[in-house]
């Protein structure tokens, strides 16, 4: 009887010590991955000569060997013009990017006719005449079979009254330069009184259905400071995502998302990597397929509370460049296993229901889930935690599921969190953080999982 | 043997407890939440979390759960018209009277007339412990659908020890204010800092104030009654105006720079000395209060606008103080789970201890009640100033009950899209902004016209 005791007690006191022991995992994992690249986007390309105001007028030339070279290092694979619309210029940065494995979108700023000029001519365009196509392409022939060239920026933050005329200079470019970027920003959903559309998704839909585009692109900057001047996060930042992403899965194309990376009006001065790092990641649990800073060099004027962006003024790296190569190089370790994926819908999780995020209010589609919340989104039994998270829900092809869990504090506020993800069927994970995958054995199919301030983790179960 | 059965099932059952512990749950404490969802900015949140303890003190069966946010207009705004009980607190901040009203229409608003017949303490009602002058925006069709929550004193704050350094005096009137302003000058220091960029410098209430200081009280509520548009060419409008002017439009006075300033730049260089005097409110020690831990030897305190006659008196030849204060509400939801611990709640607000708190979290921050306390000498200089002036002054609360203003086609400051400072800082000259100070009270009145009619 003794015996038997014994070995009962040693039992217990092994079945109460198992949530330490670790499982042996599968020997093979499986073979996930796309040759889609994830789009990170330096807007704003080094300037050239004599472009700055105020105290940097006569400003030197920056389009320099050193300075795309970085963009590269920073892990950039788009640099979009701003200043540069002189041809020796843009050919220039053309050689450079090719040198460097940066695909190029120009502005075309001509005089006279150009493309972003036929769309804001204040009229609905019937016909873009011949004289008016001369024009451009007499510009855009010296460098459009240019390797670097990728497409052109067309248009930045249109109101919908210009869509029609976006859709009709767009058959020209089709048409002209058929396997080059159409690439229109939209604006973003706090822009109620300049969208042109009864709502925000009006003006999506408007877009989509006269434009066709291939991608949709907005910016929206949710680090600011309050009317106190404490660190804030927008009202609505969220609920612009769902309303994206869900216009993008419709129409079956990506969406990019413009990040804050410079500090200006009343938005902070994003230099750490977790203020880059929660903005991109809780992009990517809504599906997003690529980033674009604003900006990547600092704004040449001295105006609009301006501090800096990945690059000074003067040419210099600053601790947002260095927090952005950290980022990207996190993220391009599981490029490929990301891109294979299709974002479905997104679990908005609130540790403490007493205490609502603000973020999370207005949503329409995203599953909305508190405490210690059962069956949120189809693979998690139960998901609880001690702070605020997304947890985007995505399949492939294959029939795998993948999550992307992100932690929603603000990144002024520093906060780890810990989540607790139950899967269905489910006995281990591979986890990619912080540039690392690893697997895990679960136990019971339970993960239990701490993010930094700001960071991400995608999850694909097995 | 069987005390080894017996230690065994505790060594068991110990080891279970230990080995569920380990999984955690949150226990669901039992007790009821009162949520209060506030507009959380210059005043900061310390006086409700204070109130909030104070409360769970003496209700130990209650939790209350604060949610405050400097956009929380906005959210409640959207719950309100989600109608989602379950987002909906049981108490809520209103700061924009037009939402006000419009949630009242729409029903979103408890009517708690009978809150205002409750005894708050010692026998008094609540109707007896608030002002007045700060009720009446609150009632709608005679009924009570919120209490006023803030009071707030505006005026000038001054750089209290360099007053005393060059032995400036405070100044009463206008003519004094000027003619401290070139002594200042004198001594190589800007005299006056103002946020030019945001909110109109904070100018319009202090404008109001030298209008109510000028015409006198009745003659100031027939102006806030807006019956016609005649009541836009009162005096006191335009030498209202005219003060602004001769501020703004005056490079010698004013600090460089302040034309582009938001409230917050203004009040850093204040706070550095870079000016002797800013347009301000009494949230401005709250509101500053990190930045002020760099500056320890900074003093500061208000005055009220100054009057326009140089006799101090209004144009009935009497004197008037006053400092126009702001007119937040709060209300409980048609909706909320727990409506009479909620009236509870802003009746327990009401003693005068918790009244007390508030002033003492908020720097100096009067709420619109009785206040049986008269020493404030506990706060810094700038809140016992602040009281000062709030037991002096004739405070107000600018408001109209015209259909017009409740609905927000009409204001008090009409030309230039209500921008008036904005247009007067941009004049070329001294002349040029006096000038336009006579321009604006023209537009204004035409403005009126239209809508008011004669």
């Amino acid at each position: 009887m003794r015996k038997l005791l014994s070995i009962l007690l040693v039992a217990v006191i092994a079945f109460s010590v198992s949530g330490c022991t670790k499982y042996k995992t599968s020997s093979e994992l499986p073979q996930i991955g796309s040759e889609d690249e994830f789009r990170f986007a330096a807007y704003m390309t080094p300037p050239q000569a004599n472009v700055g105001s105020d105290i940097l007028k006569n400003n030197p030339n920056y389009i320099t060997d050193e300075q795309y070279k970085w963009i590269a290092e920073c892990g950039f694979n788009y640099a979009y013009a701003v200043y540069e619309f002189e041809i020796e210029d843009i050919i220039t940065v053309l050689d450079l990017c090719e040198k460097y494995g940066i695909k190029y979108m120009a502005r075309d700023n001509g005089k006279g006719a150009s493309f972003g000029s036929l769309i804001a001519s204040g009229t609905n365009i019937e016909n873009i005449t011949d004289e008016q196509k001369s024009e451009i392409k007499a510009r855009v022939d010296l460098y459009k079979d240019h390797p670097a060239f990728a497409g052109h920026i067309i248009y930045d933050e249109p109101s919908a009254a210009l869509f029609d005329n976006i859709a009709k200079v767009k058959e020209f470019y089709e048409e002209y330069l058929p396997d080059k970027e159409y690439f229109v920003n939209l604006l973003p959903d706090t822009s109620a009184g300049q969208l042109g559309a009864e709502t925000y998704n009006d003006y999506l839909e408007q877009f989509l259905q006269k434009v066709q585009p291939e991608m949709l692109s907005y910016d929206r900057y949710p680090l600011t400071y309050d009317t106190s001047g404490n660190p804030d996060l927008g009202i609505g930042y969220i609920a612009n995502f769902e309303k994206a992403a869900v216009k993008a899965k419709e129409y079956n194309i990506p969406f990019y998302m413009f990040i804050l990376t410079m500090g200006h009006w009343n938005y902070r001065t994003p230099k750490n990597y977790d203020d880059l790092a929660w903005q991109v990641y809780n992009s990517m649990a809504y599906g997003a397929k690529g980033i674009e800073t604003f900006t990547y060099w600092t704004t040449m004027g001295t105006g609009e509370n301006i501090t800096y962006g990945l690059i000074d003024w003067y040419g210099n790296r600053t601790q947002t460049w260095y927090s952005m190569q950290q980022l990207i190089s996190e993220i391009k370790a599981f490029e490929s296993v990301y891109m294979d994926f299709d974002w479905q819908n997104t679990v908005c999780y609130t540790a403490d229901s007493d205490y609502q995020n603000y973020q999370f209010e207005g949503l329409n589609s995203s599953v909305l889930a508190y405490d210690n919340a059962e069956n949120p989104i189809d693979g998690i039994s139960s998901i609880k935690g001690d702070g605020d998270a997304l947890l985007g829900y995505f399949t492939n092809a294959d029939g795998y599921k993948g999550y992307m869990l992100t932690n929603m504090a603000d990144p002024a506020d520093d906060e780890t969190i810990t989540i607790e993800l139950k899967f269905n069927d489910a006995k281990e994970v591979i986890v990619y953080k912080k540039g690392r995958m690893v697997r895990y054995a679960l136990n019971k199919g339970v993960l239990t999982t701490k993010l930094g301030s700001g960071e991400g983790q995608f999850i694909i179960p097995l | 043997m069987k005390k080894f059965v017996k230690i065994l099932c505790l060594a068991l059952a110990f080891l279970m407890m230990f080995s569920l512990g380990a999984c955690g749950n949150r226990e669901d404490d039992g007790k009821i939440k009162l949520k209060i969802s506030f507009f959380k900015a210059g005043f900061g949140d310390e006086w409700l979390v204070k109130t909030a303890e104070a409360f769970e003190d003496s209700h130990p069966d209650v939790k209350v759960v604060l949610e405050g946010h400097a956009n929380m207009e906005q959210l409640v705004k959207n719950r309100l018209e989600a109608g989602n009980a379950d987002k909906i607190a049981d108490i809520v901040s209103i700061t924009n009277m037009t939402f006000y009203h419009d949630y009242i229409r729409k029903g979103y608003l408890e009517d708690i007339s009978d809150l205002y017949e409750m005894e708050v303490e010692n026998g008094k009602k609540f109707i007896d412990v608030v002002l007045p002058q700060f009720t009446d925006y609150v009632k709608v069709n005679d009924k009570y659908y919120g209490i006023p929550w803030e009071g707030a004193v505006t005026g000038f704050a001054y750089n209290k020890k360099m007053f005393e350094q060059y032995g400036w005096e405070v100044p009463t009137t206008m003519k004094e204010f000027f003619e401290l302003c070139d002594e200042i000058k004198s001594e190589g220091i800007a005299p006056i800092v103002y946020c030019g960029g945001i909110a109109e410098g904070y100018f319009q209430n202090i404008m109001l104030s030298w209008m109510f200081q000028y015409e006198g009280i009745e003659s100031g509520e027939e102006f806030f009654a807006l019956e016609s548009a005649d009541v836009f060419k009162k005096e006191g409008r335009k030498l209202a105006y005219e003060q602004v002017a001769k501020i703004v439009c005056n490079k010698d006075i004013v600090l460089s720079g302040s034309k582009g300033f938001d409230h917050l730049a203004a009040q850093r260089e204040f706070i550095q000395g870079n000016a002797a005097m800013i347009p301000t409110g009494s949230w401005l020690q709250t509101e500053m209060s990190e930045f002020l831990e760099g500056f320890p030897n900074f003093e500061m305190a208000m005055f009220a606008a100054p009057a326009i006659n140089d006799d101090g008196k209004d144009k009935n030849g009497n004197d008037l103080t006053v400092s126009v204060g702001n007119g937040d509400i709060l209300a409980i939801p048609s909706k909320a789970a727990n409506k009479e611990l909620a009236k509870e709640f802003l009746l327990f607000m009401s003693t005068q201890e918790m009244l007390n708190l508030y002033v003492e979290k908020t720097g100096g921050n009067p709420r619109p009640y009785v206040y049986e306390k008269t020493d404030w000498s506990n706060l810094s200089a700038f809140g016992e100033s602040v009281m000062e002036i709030w037991n002096s002054a004739y405070n107000i609360f600018p408001y109209s009950n015209n259909p017009l203003y409740l609905s927000g086609d009409i204001g008090f400051w009409l030309a230039e899209a209500g921008q008036c400072v904005t247009y007067l800082q941009n004049s070329s000259s001294l002349t040029e902004g006096i000038s336009r100070a006579s321009l604006l009270v023209n537009k204004d009145y035409e403005l009126a016209l239209d809508k008011l009619g004669k």
